[in-house]
């Protein structure tokens, strides 16, 4: 983490200038819009395209070598893909990541155990972390997500994946926020907290994005309501300090959540954006989008050897990454918000700041 | 018939041949005329084009995402211009649905247009 903490002043620079082009230190592939979830807040699964073979993503990594720190590994439902355990190993191979991310649904419950079993002995010196989706109790979650027996099912992994040895896998929860949840989020975090103690809980705003093909859906929460959510999140955060990397973490998303509800509330880029500076995301085609978001082409890897470089140098990754700059969009998308927190000098200072606030604060209660 | 209107946000003009005076600031559309595609927008330059000129209109959503896509052609001599076959921005991954359904997310998508942005370049 120090290390991408060092390379923030080239990202910073290279978004001021729009000269210097660096990869982005946060990559995410879609590896396959297929999905056995049919949620309320998501059409994904109802799109086709022809996905990269498993020698596509070996070429692709093979020329990212180490730029990459924070891989995420996304669908649709990426454990549909039977090789997506060695799509995850070929990256860890060549590129070396410190952190790599899977959100899944849980239903393929056998599969993405021992997967992710396999992945954390295979990839041992990175920090792997596995996000299950959850964004109601019971029957409520079943019913957002489209699947009768979705939340047993989701249980059932949970458990397994608890139950492995593997010092290097962080089990994580992480729930959207929609229309159809957010009257019952509170009873819902209490819920996580009390009975599934994962080693970390996320959340995010439902929100229209090109690449779930959510624009015209009806999902956003109000901002009055997301408010009321965000004021529980940050009072919970308050409440229970984590220490070391857990607080670090923690830092940042209580700083991600204030933001993501300014953005909501005053519409404009709040943060500046570095999607397409330091982070980007590839679609399950090769294309190359600067986020999920607009999921607008730079390019497409198929065309140029799967060597990112040249779709990153492109003038029509220049054009995307100024139209950015200029704050042409806005979003509260959590995946490029951490990545524009740690090159941001004020989120950075925030952060730290808080996280001061909280140790000083500490001090007297352990005397 | 009621005739609306799409406010045209900003304009970059790559063929540099067209005073920024000229530049048509909404394009106008009848919603209710094309049943079996999205509406064909209609503009007007302020002078006529001195040169072939290809146009690209995007249009955005209110958090300024784009959703879709349009181009045509700007003939030398003329000053109106259609932009028809509006494309919404990864429709291709539905190239397996049926017409129906693909025009159907389309119109969902249509839906949450907020403003345009031109893009003017010298037709080759």
């Amino acid at each position: 983490m120090l290390s991408q903490l060092a390379r923030a002043p080239l990202y910073h620079l290279a978004r001021r200038t729009g000269r210097l082009r660096p990869l982005p230190m946060n990559l995410t592939f879609s590896v396959s819009y297929q999905c056995n979830s049919t949620c309320k807040t998501c059409n994904v699964w109802r799109k086709r395209v022809q996905d990269f073979s498993l020698d596509e993503y070996e070429q692709t990594f093979r020329h990212l070598g180490h730029s990459p720190y924070w891989l995420t590994f996304s669908g649709g439902e990426p454990f549909l893909r039977p090789d997506l355990v060695d799509i995850i190993l070929a990256a860890y191979r060549h590129c070396r990541p410190g952190i790599i991310n899977i959100p899944t649904n849980g239903i393929l419950v056998k599969r993405v155990v021992k997967g992710v079993e396999r992945l954390a002995r295979e990839a041992s010196r990175a920090q792997i972390v596995v996000n299950l989706s959850l964004d109601g109790i019971g029957e409520q979650h079943d019913e957002i997500r489209g699947v009768p027996g979705n939340y047993a099912k989701l249980l059932e992994t949970y458990a397994g994946l608890r139950g492995l040895n593997a010092p290097n896998l962080t089990l994580g929860v992480h729930t959207v926020i929609s229309q159809y949840n957010v009257d019952h989020f509170i009873p819902l975090h209490h819920h996580v907290r009390e009975h599934l103690r994962p080693d970390s809980y996320i959340t995010e705003i439902a929100e229209e994005r090109v690449e779930l093909d959510t624009v015209g859906l009806d999902i956003t929460p109000p901002p009055a309501k997301y408010a009321e959510v965000v004021d529980h999140l940050v009072a919970d955060i308050d409440a229970n300090p984590a220490e070391g990397v857990a607080g670090v973490a923690q830092a940042f998303r209580r700083r991600y959540y204030q933001m993501a509800r300014r953005t909501l509330e005053e519409q404009r880029q709040v943060l500046p954006c570095y999607a397409g500076v330091a982070s980007a995301h590839i679609a399950p085609n090769g294309d190359v989008w600067t986020c999920c978001i607009r999921a607008e082409p730079m390019g497409n890897l198929r065309e140029v050897g799967y060597d990112l470089r040249q779709v990153w140098n492109s003038p029509r990754a220049d054009d995307l990454r100024g139209s950015i700059r200029r704050g042409e969009c806005h979003c509260p998308l959590a995946n490029a918000a951490y990545s524009s927190m740690l090159c941001d000098p004020p989120s950075l200072w925030q952060v730290g700041w808080h996280m001061l606030k909280t140790r000083l604060r500490r001090r007297p209660a352990k005397q | 018939m009621q005739l609306m209107k799409l406010q045209i946000r900003t304009i970059t003009d790559h063929s540099h041949s067209i005073r920024w005076t000229s530049y048509p600031r909404e394009l106008e559309y009848n919603e209710e005329q094309d049943t079996d595609r999205l509406p064909i927008l209609h503009g007007e330059l302020g002078v006529a084009a001195p040169r072939s000129l290809r146009l690209v209109l995007r249009v955005h959503n209110q958090a300024g995402i784009p959703i879709i896509e349009g181009q045509n052609r700007v003939e030398a001599g003329q000053r109106s211009f259609t932009v028809s076959e509006l494309r919404p921005l990864g429709i291709e991954a539905y190239a397996h649905k049926r017409e129906a359904e693909r025009l159907q997310i389309a119109r969902r998508i249509w839906s949450r247009r907020a403003y345009g942005t031109l893009t003017f370049l010298a037709a080759p």
